[in-house]
């Protein structure tokens, strides 16, 4: 996990999450901010941010099971793609891919995403 | 956020509204006079379509984010609640300057909104307890 490498954000609108070191990876987070429940994924080396909110029916989407989906490569041929970018929601299982909040099976669904931003070894998400 | 004046209770203004009661809470709602946190949140839930927002609140019906808001102001301290690593259904900790201080068990409900297993006067009492054994935070009597 390095340095953020995003534009300067507001000071105002960093919120301090936790100790870089304390999230290893493939661990998640999920913290309340501002009255939000915020996800932040230390996945493959990255982090990601997002909202512990279902677009189904509000359920904690964050806390399922982590995982990858099926992808269909250049051959045609069924691959497992994005291990450990896919989550689940326990409630009834909607699928979003934690990179960037989109729903696996549906454009019309993308959970809320945020910055995330790493300063002097510590994390924060902006809102 | 709306801010109390000194010589109100420390609970004041953190009890749910009436608006939350409807299937539709802000159907009649300016959401503009909500505190920035609120409407913030309204919003993003909105512009996602998300089901309608309602704050995170303690078994005693008390929102969260003002009271832990007030307690930080009152005592110059960061709360935090929070999961690690956490399984759908576990407990969560609540910290204060980043010591672990108490868990909590919490459930996302129907209604979308998270409820903390922990009533209002603990929630406080756990906080107070840290402040005073912590030789990093303001002493209680820096309260108004």
């Amino acid at each position: 996990m390095s340095e953020s490498t995003q534009p300067d954000p507001d000071w105002d609108d960093l919120h301090h999450v936790i100790a870089a070191e304390d999230i290893a990876d493939g661990e998640r987070i999920i913290v309340e901010v501002s009255g939000r429940e915020i996800a932040v994924f230390n996945s493959n080396g990255e982090l990601h941010a997002l909202s512990n909110y279902c677009t189904h029916q509000g359920g904690p989407a964050c806390e399922g099971l982590l995982g990858g989906t099926l992808d269909v490569d250049e051959d045609d041929e069924l691959v497992w793609a994005c291990e450990d970018e896919i989550v689940a929601c326990p409630w009834h299982g909607w699928e979003f891919d934690i990179t960037d909040g989109t729903h696996t099976a549906s454009n019309d669904y993308r959970l809320p995403t945020y910055d995330v931003h790493v300063r002097d070894g510590e994390v924060y998400v902006e809102l | 956020m709306s801010r109390h004046s000194e010589e109100q209770p420390l609970r004041d203004n953190i009890e749910p509204p009436e608006l939350l009661d409807g299937d539709d809470p802000y159907a009649n709602v300016d959401i503009n006079r909500l505190p920035d946190w609120w409407r913030d949140a309204v919003v993003e839930f909105r512009e996602h379509d998300l089901p309608p927002y309602q704050p995170p609140r303690l078994v005693d019906g008390t929102l969260v984010p003002p009271l832990a808001d007030e307690l930080e102001t009152a005592y110059g301290v960061e709360i935090q609640l929070m999961g690690l690593d956490v399984a759908h259904g576990d407990a969560w900790e609540i910290q204060v300057d980043g010591d672990v201080v108490a868990t909590v068990d919490r459930e996302r409900t129907s209604d979308g909104y998270t409820r903390y297993e922990m009533t209002s006067e603990r929630f406080i009492k756990i906080v107070e307890g840290q402040v005073r054994t912590s030789p990093n935070s303001s002493s209680l009597g820096d309260r108004g």
